[in-house]
């Protein structure tokens, strides 16, 4: 939340409204990222914004500016970036200039001894952090992005997803380190709550907006009781998926990187999972409000309301659903040793934890 | 648009403190309650309960010494109340004095007021009741009948205050009357403290349909009641009764009214159920995880003497969606149906009693319907 670093939160915010218009966001789902904006967006620091606040503050730095982005529909990879580079200084590896993304779910490719890595926004990418693939431990790889893309997609959002093959020889820098393998995708998911938080904010003021302005019938459909009570409802969704993503950032600061056992005191995943859960909920019932109230117009190309509501639904998808996170939350609340429901809750916010920092 | 305001916070290490004591004395006087009683939680009626608490300062706690109180921060409060209300246990008779009655005395109430009644308060010794709805206001409170007319000794009140809770049981009534005209609306609206035991009173019991009798109806003929029994101003009743609405609509009684029942499906699903119910389990931890960061949220505000009534409407209205999910989830998840059979297991006799008591969840306190009302005009919609 914006209140601990409010400097951060209005750059952040005074940047994204001033650059990222509708003619930006269709710029780019026609001809791809605008490397002078993106580039823009990284000289100001809003990529890796774990380096302007203090040890232990990074994440929700990072919360601040993604929840800004996801607020404008900001059309370029910074939540990969922001995990790229949170992941590579806790790890000790030191990021090289130019855009950098992360490499998720390695495989080996067809080609003896290359490997594939799914890449959002691979194609845009000077450097790709690759992890997994180690031996004992998990690997971190940094690699140069070199030539096409082995595979290009987009999410329903227009957003590259692609797949990058790189040559596990050809490292720049190379680290084994003490995390669990799912650790990109839980990071990954803490950062999509963030933009999705964002994207909420924004399609409950679209909403409010138009109820305030739209007549029919004689009124500002505002007025009527139904419209209010359907603004009401999307309202309390929009606050319960801010305080959840506002919440796994913390524990990201407070516990430090994922741990391999789910729930422990130092693993931040159970706060993760609240927020995929909540925000990905929200992402269900929150645009079906938006477009119920926007009608029609709001279900056009030309209506902005759609860069928003496309984003949620691609992000919800996106490193783990909510059912996917439920049924880990579901196992850990489950489990005998862990006391019952409201003892693990009690547990994670009481005074033992002071927690830290990152392991290798 | 103004945005909500649920800045994170944590609570205070004096508050945590508390955490385990309460655990402890919950776990000794709570030995002999027969476990079904949880699901009743802060509509639980037990006298000697109630007793106990007063006597370990865990009622009216934040309130003055010279009052009874303990002089705790209100996060101290908060603790206390989350740990007794997530463990069932039966704090009816002493919930609306502690909550509201007592605050409002503290804040409007004269000093001769304030040391008659506290003290019996944070003994556990003084119960109240809050009478604000009539047959013919409901949400719409402004609209009262019931009259307070002056007269050379006093006040006499007549009229009849409906869905009371705790009435038969309290000792008095915070009531909620006319001393003006019906066209002032709002601003003819004076608030009495009013001891149950005058004559005049007749208190009917009614019966809800799940069998329980906790809500009644109050008549009042010809109660003839001393000047002293204004509370606060002459014409101030309504701003002096909305000003204790956050506290009400933002505590953690707006989303743990069924948690004792899920804590007894999670023992009865064990350790490993299958898929549909592990996933339907952790929805409710992330909501339940979430409802309680917001809680807490909302009782900093209210720590730091702010009024954050849009956010407490917010924490209400969510929290009564959510609890109100849960009978139902429970029963998609275990073949055990609802059953107030003596022989039938405890969680079916919660489930039972949750089961018929869940609409209430989002009428009590301010319907879903007027809470909605209040997020769209925070929204700029009205």
């Amino acid at each position: 939340m914006s209140d601990n670093h409010p400097m951060l939160a209005e750059a952040a915010e005074r940047f994204f409204s001033a650059k990222v218009d509708q003619e930006a966001i269709l710029a780019f789902e026609q001809s791809g990222l605008d490397h002078t904006l993106w580039t823009a967006a990284r000289a100001l620091g809003l990529s890796r914004p774990g380096e302007s606040v203090d040890a232990g503050e990074g994440w929700q730095a990072s919360e601040i500016v993604l929840r800004a982005g996801g607020r404008h529909a900001a059309p370029m990879p910074l939540a990969e970036e922001v995990v790229a580079a949170q992941l590579a200084s806790a790890a000790g590896i030191s990021l090289p200039p130019g855009s950098v993304g992360v490499g998720l779910a390695c495989r080996p490719a067809e080609d003896p001894g290359l490997w594939a890595c799914e890449a959002p926004f691979g194609r845009d990418l000077d450097h790709l952090l690759v992890v997994g693939g180690g031996g004992d431990g998990l690997e971190l790889r940094l690699h140069a992005c070199t030539g096409a893309p082995h595979g290009s997609g987009e999410n329903v959002a227009g957003e590259p997803r692609d797949v990058l093959l790189v040559d596990p020889q050809s490292a720049i820098e190379n680290k084994v380190v003490d995390l669990p393998e799912d650790v990109l995708t839980t990071l990954l998911a803490a950062a999509r709550t963030s933009q999705m938080a964002g994207a909420l904010e924004t399609i409950l003021a679209l909403s409010v907006a138009y109820a305030r302005e739209r007549e029919q019938f004689g009124r500002k459909i505002g007025k009527f009781q139904a419209v209010q009570q359907q603004l009401a409802v999307l309202a309390g969704q929009v606050a319960a998926a801010g305080v959840a993503a506002a919440d796994a950032a913390r524990a990201l600061d407070q516990r430090g990187l994922p741990a391999a056992k789910f729930g422990s005191p130092e693993d931040p995943s159970f706060e993760i999972a609240v927020a995929k859960v909540v925000v990905g909920e929200a992402a269900e019932f929150g645009p079906r409000i938006a477009h119920q109230v926007l009608g029609a117009i709001g279900f056009t190309h030309e209506h902005r309301l759609q860069f928003f509501t496309r984003r949620l639904w691609a992000w919800r998808a996106e490193c783990g659903s909510a059912a996917f996170w439920a049924e880990r939350l579901g196992r850990f609340g489950l489990a005998t040793e862990n006391g019952g429901l409201w003892k693990i809750l009690t547990d994670r916010s009481g005074p033992a934890q002071e927690t830290k920092g990152p392991r290798d | 648009m103004p945005t909500f305001r649920f800045d994170l916070r944590t609570l205070p290490p004096e508050a945590e403190a508390l955490r385990g004591e309460v655990r402890e004395f919950l776990a000794t006087n709570l030995k002999d309650f027969p476990p079904e009683g949880r699901a009743r939680t802060w509509f639980g009626v037990d006298h000697a309960f109630t007793r106990k608490v007063g006597e370990r300062g865990w009622i009216g706690m934040t309130w003055p010494r010279a009052y009874g109180g303990q002089e705790k921060s209100f996060l101290e409060r908060f603790v206390v109340l989350e740990e007794m209300l997530a463990a069932g246990a039966p704090v009816a008779a002493h919930w609306m004095a502690d909550r509201q009655s007592g605050p409002l005395l503290l804040r409007f109430g004269t000093e001769e007021q304030k040391k008659r009644i506290l003290p019996g308060i944070c003994r556990g010794e003084t119960y109240f009741c809050i009478g604000m709805s009539e047959p013919d206001s409901g949400s719409d409170l402004a609209s009262v009948r019931s009259r307070a007319e002056r007269t050379s000794d006093g006040w006499r009140l007549e009229g009849t205050k409906l869905w009371t809770s705790g009435a038969a049981t309290a000792h008095f009534m915070v009531g909620l009357f006319r001393s003006g005209t019906e066209a002032e609306r709002q601003a003819g609206l004076s608030q009495f403290l009013i001891p149950m035991d005058t004559p005049g009173i007749e208190v009917r019991p009614i019966r809800d349909l799940s069998g329980s009798e906790h809500f009644c109806e109050v008549h009042f003929t010809d109660v003839e009641l001393p000047p002293d029994a204004l509370i606060g101003e002459e014409g101030k009743g309504w701003p002096q009764a909305m000003a204790e609405l956050a506290y009400e609509r933002a505590g953690s009684e707006r989303y743990l009214s069924c948690h004792p029942l899920m804590e007894e499906l999670a023992r009865e699903l064990g350790p490993a159920p299958d898929v549909r119910a592990t996933v339907a389990m952790g929805r409710q931890i992330a909501w339940l995880s979430t409802m309680r960061t917001m809680s807490t949220s909302v009782a900093s505000l209210l720590a730091a003497g702010e009024n954050p009534e849009l956010e407490a409407a917010v924490v209400k209205d969510v929290g009564a969606v959510f609890e109100q999910d849960q009978p139902g989830i429970a029963q998609e998840l275990l073949p055990l149906p609802p059953s107030r059979d003596p022989e039938a297991k405890v969680y079916q006799k919660m489930l039972a009693h949750l089961v018929m008591n869940a609409p209430s969840f989002s009428l009590r306190g301010g319907t879903r319907e007027i809470l909605r009302g209040i997020i769209a005009r925070g929204l700029g919609l009205r």
